[in-house]
């Protein structure tokens, strides 16, 4: 059947009006205003220009959005007042404006935040203790935040009445030493709160009999950072979370009580393990979604961990956190607990088993989220940049697209492992447990102070062999035999972005066939670095220094595979700064471009490479950033690429999204879209024809 | 008569998929879409029920025009068949999510038109759509000053001066 007969048998179903002016609805088109928009639409655009995460702000940042609404024309503001719920987020820090917001808000449940972090002078807690209990408030109160340096009083007063609709409770205490202070949660000994669902304390000293941490209906409990001195012990955390059957959300950070901190209070006793709790024992949580903690090691975590029984699939976040900042994890446990009962080895071996199995489930996708694996975070609260050792490094394993979790573990954060790397005590890693997923997005290795063989030991640590794209900057890559013994199992590698110094180090390792049998650097890359603490390094001081620290035996014996990144697709060379004209050092392009040919010759791409169709798709792209003006001379380039006919690799992709970085965010043409070919052309630097230069 | 518009194969589904609805827009034009499609829209459920109830199929005629009920239609199209947790009377009320990828495109069109398209999507009774046009103007006008406000959408200020000025306008808006 023909489109027309489909519809005229269609239209035969239909009783069609013969005219338009027939049916009512039919209106003239006329043009469309927003005050046209029904009211509850408007009331609800207007909920949505206050900020957009309530949590980072103050109800007071939160109102100034709605006021400036109000002042737009007089049917906005008629909308806005008659909007109650937009009116429902009170500050307390201006008895006349909560006044204001109290009446506009009507009868409906209010989120109430007091800060107090400045002091008393911002909350007189006497008058608006009156104000509260004039306004009757206490019963409407669904949502209270209290910022301060204690809790005032006055709250004491206001708790006295039933809050029978206070859903969520955060105390948030500025104090952030320790001086001898009454329990906050003292003043809540004799309330009950039948709907509480969502508890967090940050700097709070906690009374751990408090019937509130006792609620039966939590869903979210979250405690920050509790007083050394009034830390619960291990039971008492037991008793406490076997009250909360229906838990989905568990942080616990620098809360339970330490090994070490039982070892002073105790000192006959602290040494022996905890005793094993059989699984009846246990903590059931059977709703547990997330699981966040902290403490001082390892051991402390994995006795926490033996007191729970949570679901398979609940995300595990947990974190070393020194308290003087500096976690040295096998001088500290050698002091503390007798080895060999707790070594590296079997504090990740224990944890992994216990919460990643052998067999890692297939990922699956749920409603866009990545199901079916824990996430494991490990480490401490030292980030990266901030040290000058050379021996650190760090880890960071898990489910970590952070699309997927808001539990997922930032990679900005840069965690890191602490370790002395010419411990004796350096466990036997070959035998650590594999944990083979596909872990990272990209995988980050920017810190400068990575020893030469760390980044190794860390990629087999946690076999990372799923990852697809490395990002390096570091000089130590400078070595060609590094790039083999930290990438060369990462075979689904498609993407690398290499800068600086690095890219000689890739140069030589794309050029070898298999792994140099000795680290191998240019002879003549001699740039000088700033670290961290801002003296300059020479290239080869450093590199003499590394090459100085042999490599673990079960790193120098591994057997790697014949081609590094076998499956390459996307190469992006940047920071070529006029400073360090790595790519004219001898050897560096010839090099990289004989790479790339046996690369694509392995592959079967060479024959097309010379024809790249016009408008066909990209086989492989090379993307170089920071070329122009400040950078690279342009001149100097065109000549590189006609001496190594490096030009035949750089194509022009027709999808500006396939590229790692956006042309907004370009201070400088990069040789990849339309306007940069002007821009050469302009500057008499056309290299090749139009469909790839 | 009314205007038949230009019907090709792709718009008028083959056999085999689910039931057409004849939609007339405003300006008395017809199109044509699988009633699957319109599911999105509470509004046209409910129509198509009443069409069961009585065993008899009308054309359904709306009150905007065919350029933003074509607009609506590809919005339906491109979530046909996927759960959008706004739709969902028993879930949870939207939360403050940002505009989808595919919505911020979608709607990327003049004032004029993201006005109309958020008045027919509140017509239709499609929620998903409504809190992506919602979320939109709230992005154009947050953090903005009153005069600017006005000026992005168009609002005349009807204050008096008195009223602009007034003691209790400034205190507590």
């Amino acid at each position: 059947m023909s489109s027309s007969e489909q519809l005229q048998s269609l239209r035969s179903l239909y009783d069609l009006p013969t005219t338009k002016e027939s049916h009512p609805v039919f209106l003239i088109a006329q043009p469309c205003s927003i005050a046209q928009l029904p009211v509850e639409i408007l009331g609800r655009i207007f909920n949505l220009c206050r900020c957009p995460d309530k949590e980072r702000y103050r109800a007071g940042d939160c109102l100034t959005p709605l006021l400036a609404v109000t002042h737009v024309c007089s049917h906005w503001r008629d909308v806005a007042l008659s909007s109650a719920y937009l009116w429902t987020g009170i500050s307390v820090h201006n008895e006349s404006l909560m006044e204001a917001m109290l009446a506009r808000s009507k009868e409906l449940p209010i989120s109430l935040v007091m800060d107090n972090k400045w002091g008393t002078g911002q909350v007189n807690g006497d008058r608006l203790a009156v104000a509260c209990t004039r306004h009757h408030i206490i019963p409407r109160i669904k949502e209270l935040r209290y910022l301060g340096f204690s809790l005032h009083p006055f709250l004491e007063t206001v708790f006295e009445k039933e809050a029978n609709l206070l859903e969520s409770l955060t105390f948030v205490s500025h104090l952030h030493y320790n001086p001898p202070r009454p329990n906050d949660l003292a003043l809540f000994l004799g309330t009950a709160f039948p709907r509480l669902k969502k508890l967090k304390l940050v700097r709070c000293c906690v009374g751990w009999q408090s019937p509130l941490l006792f609620s039966p209906s939590l869903t979210e409990l979250k405690i920050y950072c509790e007083l050394q001195t009034l830390r619960p012990s291990l039971s008492q955390i037991h008793d406490v979370l076997s009250s909360l059957p229906g838990l989905m959300t568990l942080v616990l950070v620098d809360v339970v009580r330490t090994r070490k901190m039982e070892s002073m209070q105790h000192p006959d006793t602290a040494l022996s393990p905890i005793p094993a709790l059989g699984d009846a024992s246990k903590v059931a949580l059977s709703q547990l979604r997330s699981l966040r903690f902290s403490t001082e090691t390892p051991v402390d975590i994995r006795d926490f961990l033996s007191i729970l029984d949570t679901p398979s699939d609940t995300v595990l976040h947990i974190r070393f956190r020194s308290l003087d900042g500096s976690l040295r994890l096998d001088g500290q446990w050698d002091d503390l607990c007798t080895p060999p009962e707790v070594t590296l080895h079997n504090i990740v071996h224990s944890i992994l088993q216990s919460f990643a199995p052998s067999s890692c489930p297939p990922v699956a996708l749920q409603h866009g989220r990545a199901v079916g694996y824990r996430s494991v975070g490990i480490l401490s609260t030292s980030l990266v940049h901030d040290t000058t050792d050379p021996n650190d490094f760090c880890v960071v394993v898990g489910n970590h697209d952070r699309s997927t979790s808001d539990e997922a573990i930032p990679l900005q954060d840069a965690p890191s492992w602490h370790r002395q790397t010419d411990s004796p005590n350096f466990p036997p890693l070959e035998h650590l447990p594999v944990w083979d997923t596909r872990f990272f997005l990209g995988l980050p290795f920017e810190a400068l102070s990575h020893s030469r063989w760390v980044l190794p030991v860390t990629c087999r640590l946690f076999p990372l062999r799923g990852v697809d794209t490395v990002f390096v900057n570091s000089p130590v890559f400078s070595d060609a035999e590094l790039w083999w013994l930290t990438f060369g199992f990462m075979e689904h590698v498609t993407t690398v972005v290499v800068s600086g110094d690095a890219v000689c180090g890739f140069a030589a390792a794309l050029r070898g066939k298999g792994r140099p049998s000795t680290p191998f650097i240019y002879d003549d890359l001699d740039t000088s670095h700033s670290n961290i603490s801002g003296e300059e390094v020479s290239s080869k001081e450093r590199w003499a220094s590394m090459i100085a620290r042999p490599l673990p035996a079960f790193i120098d014996g591994l057997e790697l595979p014949s081609q590094l990144f076998p499956n390459l697709l996307h190469l992006q060379v940047e920071s070529l700064s006029a400073d360090k004209p790595v790519l004219e050092l001898p050897n560096v392009l010839e090099d990289l471009t004989a790479g790339m040919e046996e690369l694509m010759m392995n592959r079967g791409l060479w024959n097309r490479a010379d024809t790249f169709p016009a408008g066909g798709g990209p086989l492989f792209t090379l993307n170089f950033k920071s070329i122009g003006p400040g950078k690279v001379d342009l001149a100097t380039f065109a000549e590189l690429q006609r001496r190594s006919s490096l030009s035949r690799f750089i194509r022009v992709s027709p999808d500006p999204q396939n590229h790692l970085w956006h042309p907004s965010q370009a201070d400088e043409p990069c040789l990849w879209n339309e306007d940069s070919m002007h821009w050469l052309a302009r500057q008499g630097g056309s290299l090749r024809d139009d469909d790839y230069f | 008569m009314p205007t038949i518009v230009s019907v090709d194969d792709s718009t008028v589904p083959g056999e085999g998929s689910s039931r057409l609805l004849l939609l007339v827009s405003s300006d008395n034009k017809h199109i044509v879409v699988e009633e699957d499609i319109m599911s999105r829209s509470r509004f046209i459920s409910k129509q198509v029920e009443g069409f069961e109830a009585t065993s008899q199929r009308h054309a359904i005629l709306l009150p905007f025009s065919s350029f933003v009920l074509n607009k609506v239609i590809e919005y339906c199209s491109h979530y046909r068949g996927y759960y959008l947790l706004e739709d969902d009377p028993d879930a949870a009320p939207p939360g403050r999510s940002p505009v989808r990828e595919w919505d911020q495109e979608f709607l990327d069109v003049d004032r004029n038109m993201l006005l109309r398209i958020i008045k027919a999507a509140h017509y239709l009774e499609i929620k998903s759509l409504v809190g992506s046009c919602a979320r939109a103007i709230a992005d154009m006008i947050r953090g903005k000053t009153t005069e600017e406000m006005r000026e992005i959408l168009g609002v005349e200020n009807d204050f008096t001066p008195e009223e602009e000025h007034s003691p209790s306008s400034k205190c507590t808006g």
